[in-house]
């Protein structure tokens, strides 16, 4: 440390050593035992390696768009690990960031949510973003219709 | 007789200057708390999980209702109105602590989306409340007698134990990132798309990031070193300061291209890594002629000590 004009008290009390040594104890065990309990942290930010993301846009028969939100197909990650160290469990979405999910996987994950809503087919628009040759843009559009399940 | 290393770290850590860089740290994490005051809290539906904050333990419907973020609102707004007036020391301090670490914690344990963007902030107001709780009767005698700048207030472990905690706050997103990646982490696709996902379109930082692998590339692997590295750096002067220009430079370049409330991690870790605690104890020496209050005040010796 670097020094400069100090006045000195012969030494640490009891209570400012026990304090120190809990509050620094707390803040190194914590996050490794439990990881994200706040106000501890170990600090989970973009810890992932990402290389490619979607997203997604619905449209209804008649062409107009209905919020992604209630397919499940929003994307929930903000860079922190999607649930990680908060109180509320994030919607199943499909929009995993890192993932491109296939028709298959596409059509079985609407169709449930489709059972519950009034149209009779949704078109889903996937844009995959990926990085080609160092520069990062959209580089395909998916069209793909989901029809609902008959009752 | 020489003293053993538990006398010497116990007298270099008890060592006091002038409170201005802890009082400088206080007004910062108050301006938090304001700001935290002032947001308004959405309540995400779905099933409870946790433990996520110090809070869990209490029970789902009060997790639930809107009367705790009232509560731990009003202890925000009366303990940082008392701890800025050096009024009902030392329990304003902890009712500031409470009111901050209970306001978030409200909001973590009602969405789904977290945000580090006020965990440092909770950890060096606890602390800062840990000096005034030792401190207090020789804080309210130095306000009394109008000399408060000029006292020897600060011990050199409140300002030793933030270094360290930022340090670790760090080192530990650093080691998450090894952990969960490996050395892949710094594989410039995923700055890439983080920008294409969240960055500001007209920031020249993120038409930079989204048209050059190579700058992605070199910025992850300099904040994977400057991460990991900090709480190494803490104790060596100029490795601290280049680990804190490094991680300064990184906050900046985070808040030029993303819409991440970073503010506060960039201020404090400014603060602490570069040598503003250096450079307030030298412009704002304690004032010997006040040290015999001091004595008559704490009941022991106080003395100035060579400079190191």
């Amino acid at each position: 440390m670097s020094s400069g004009p100090v006045t000195a008290e012969p030494r640490l009390r009891l209570g400012e050593w026990t304090a120190l040594a809990v509050f620094l104890a707390a803040n190194i065990a914590v996050p490794l035992v439990w990881g994200d309990i706040f106000p501890f942290t170990s600090s989970p930010m973009f810890r992932d390696a990402p290389r490619v993301y979607c997203i997604y846009r619905v449209q209804k028969p008649d062409g107009q768009e209905l919020p992604a939100t209630d397919l499940l197909l929003q994307r929930i990650y903000d860079g922190n690990p999607p649930g990680y160290g908060v109180g509320i469990a994030p919607p199943p979405t499909l929009a995993r960031f890192g993932e491109v999910a296939s028709e298959a996987e596409l059509t079985g994950h609407v169709q449930p949510q489709l059972a519950a809503l009034e149209h009779p087919f949704v078109t889903i628009e996937q844009d995959v973003i990926a990085c080609v040759d160092g520069v990062c843009r959209v580089r395909e559009t998916n069209r793909f219709r989901v029809e609902r399940l008959a009752p | 007789m020489k003293p053993n290393w538990q006398e010497r770290w116990s007298r270099w850590l008890a060592e006091r200057s002038t409170p201005a860089f802890g009082q400088l740290v206080i007004w910062i994490l108050l301006i938090a708390g304001l700001t935290m005051l002032v947001q308004s809290y959405e309540m995400k539906a779905g099933p409870r999980q946790g433990p996520s904050t110090v809070f869990s333990w209490l029970p789902p419907e009060i997790l639930a209702a809107s009367a705790p973020f009232f509560l731990f609102r009003l202890l925000l707004i009366a303990g940082t109105i008392g701890w800025v007036l050096h009024r009902g020391l030392p329990w304003t301090p902890w009712l500031t602590v409470s009111g901050f670490i209970g306001l978030w914690s409200m909001h973590i344990e009602n969405t789904w989306a977290g945000a580090h963007i006020f965990h440092a902030s909770a950890m060096l107001l606890v602390l800062h409340a840990l000096w005034v709780t030792f401190y207090f009767r020789e804080i309210q005698s130095a306000v009394r007698a109008h000399n408060f700048w000029r006292s020897a207030l600060y011990p050199r472990w409140v300002f030793v134990a933030g270094l360290v905690y930022l340090g670790l706050f760090h080192t530990y997103a650093g080691l998450a990132k090894f952990a969960f990646s490996g050395l892949d982490w710094a594989n410039g696709e995923s700055l890439q798309l983080w920008a294409h996902m969240d960055g500001y379109r007209w920031s020249p930082a993120t038409q930079l990031l989204l048209n050059s692998r190579t700058a992605a590339m070199l910025l992850q692997w300099l904040t994977l070193v400057a991460e990991t590295g900090a709480v190494l750096a803490v104790p060596f002067r100029w490795p601290r300061i280049l680990f804190g220009l490094l991680l300064v430079g990184f906050y900046c370049g985070v808040m030029l291209t993303f819409p991440y409330g970073f503010a506060f991690n960039l201020v404090l870790t400014a603060l602490y890594f570069l040598p503003v605690e250096e450079w307030l104890r030298r412009r704002y020496p304690v004032d010997d002629a006040i040290l015999p209050q001091a004595v008559v005040t704490l009941g022991t010796s106080a003395h100035r000590t060579p400079a190191a």
